[in-house]
């Protein structure tokens, strides 16, 4: 059986030779589907992913982490943000106290918070503040991390804005591989200058063997 | 059709003249403006009046008629991708949404894809691309079986664009297995002005003369939430576009937080 899965849209999509259904997250049944509605179902999912040779138990468990990681970075980005409803600011970080005793959504959250330094309009002492007071140690901790790494966030950023395009075959590629960057944790785990290493890398390469 | 300002012919995907660039309308609404598809809809229009005159429901299908002169175009989605829509232009959003919209994959190769391409290829040959999907809806809910959240569309942002269809096309055109040989039938599509002929001509049949105002969204959307009548939009939409959110109670602490976010941004009205 193969397996599309949203967490955004909170809906795994099952698919069984010609037979399709689906399962909603947090809850256990099954409802048949024409092929017709999957389209509806998830086509404008900005996190779909496919899983193949899974069985329904395991695709529902999928969902619920995938379903997790979405709400996750929605909250800390509420948490975060200045110009909220400050009960909403609380609210968001006691719910992330819940949601974060994933390790992947934690790992999901922090990758995320390391693509690009905070703007301006971002409170993070006002959301570390909250985060503190509410018991929610594992949001506390990345938002602890995200702080101190502020500047090499800025400055990884700043290279990887200054790769040229044709370095990965185009705009759309370069995208592409940001967003697995991202996904996989280059931008969280890269230690200062390491971007900038990569950045050499790409370049020799390409001057190695010329445009593909 | 021929270009107004210069002659050059005009092919039924192009929203501009080649040879002059006069514009020369949306092509959803010039395919509906054709004669065949008024006429033919006018046809099934009388029919309906006539039927109902028939069976004494007259009253019921004015009503229903005038109702649908405020109906509105509405797309379901998460309380997920709602919030991602309304805040696009929240600085913080912007700057983490940035390189994740790149991992943003499609539907492909799949046999629910194929029945898409084929619908939108007798549909909107050449233009399926710029073509977006929504439901006509009397009371804002749309075909939840979608998403929880009702995305009401503005009727300035769609009324000059928007063309109204039968029901789901991709159902419409494997029912009557449409295809290049046999293309689709004059008199199921309608402008956006004249959407409440096309619903009463559908749906005059399941009116008697019973029949109360409170019912009409439900006969509108269809009991099950899927025979509806569908919205094509030419062209994009934007958090600009909406006018309202309504959303049926979210499961889900997360989710309730979201749409006390959205109502920053957008009125939302929550179902009980």
């Amino acid at each position: 059986m193969r397996a599309l899965i949203s967490g955004q849209a909170g809906i795994a999509v099952l698919i069984d030779g010609e037979a399709c259904s689906s399962i909603e997250v947090h809850s256990s049944g099954c409802v048949p589907r024409a092929a017709r509605d999957v389209a509806h179902l998830l086509g404008d999912a900005s996190d779909l992913f496919e899983l193949e040779g899974i069985s329904k138990d395991d695709a529902a468990r999928e969902l619920e982490a995938a379903w997790a990681k979405d709400r996750s970075i929605h909250l800390a980005l509420i948490a975060l943000d200045r110009e909220a409803a400050s009960e909403n600011r609380r609210s968001a970080v006691e719910c992330l106290s819940d949601l974060l005793k994933d390790s992947s959504a934690t790992d999901f959250v922090r990758n995320r918070l390391y693509a690009a330094a905070l703007p301006q309009c971002a409170d993070l002492p006002g959301a570390l503040h909250l985060a503190g007071s509410s018991g929610s140690t594992r949001f506390a901790g990345i938002l602890e991390e995200v702080q101190a790494d502020q500047e090499l966030i800025r400055l990884n950023r700043l290279v990887w804005d200054a790769l040229r395009t044709d370095l990965f075959g185009g705009n759309v590629e370069k995208e592409r591989f940001g967003f697995a960057a991202v996904e996989s944790g280059i931008f969280a785990t890269w230690p200062e200058g390491s971007m900038k290493t990569l950045s050499q890398i790409l370049i020799g390469s390409r001057e190695t063997t010329g445009p593909s | 059709m021929d270009c107004p300002r210069c002659s050059t012919q005009i092919r039924g995907n192009e929203r501009n003249c080649p040879s002059c660039g006069n514009d020369v309308g949306y092509p959803n609404v010039r395919a509906a403006k054709e004669y065949e598809e008024k006429v033919a809809l006018s046809k099934r229009y009388e029919n309906a009046l006539q039927n109902a005159s028939g069976r004494g429901c007259l009253n019921a299908i004015t009503e229903f008629l005038d109702a649908l002169t405020s109906s509105v175009g509405v797309i379901c989605r998460s309380s997920s991708k709602v919030k991602e829509l309304v805040s696009s232009a929240n600085e913080l959003y912007a700057s983490f949404y940035l390189l994740v919209g790149a991992g943003a994959r499609r539907l492909e190769g799949a046999k629910m894809d194929l029945q898409r391409r084929i619908a939108d290829s007798i549909m909107f040959p050449y233009y399926e691309e710029q073509i977006r999907f929504a439901t006509l809806s009397l009371n804002g809910v749309g075909a939840t079986a979608y998403g929880d959240c009702s995305i009401v569309l503005r009727e300035v942002a769609i009324s000059e664009r928007a063309t109204v269809f039968e029901e789901n096309s991709v159902l419409f055109c494997e029912r009557r297995g449409l295809g290049v040989a046999k293309p689709l039938p004059p008199g199921y599509r309608a402008t956006w002005e004249d959407r409440g002929i096309l619903a009463t001509a559908k749906l005059e049949s399941r009116l008697v003369p019973a029949t109360s105002a409170a019912e009409f969204p439900t006969i509108l959307v269809g009991a099950t939430g899927q025979d509806f009548v569908e919205v094509h939009i030419y062209g994009a939409l934007d958090r600009g576009s909406i006018q309202r959110i309504v959303a049926r109670k979210p499961k889900s602490e997360a989710d309730r937080i979201l749409l006390e976010e959205i109502k920053r941004y957008k009125p939302v009205e929550v179902l009980q």
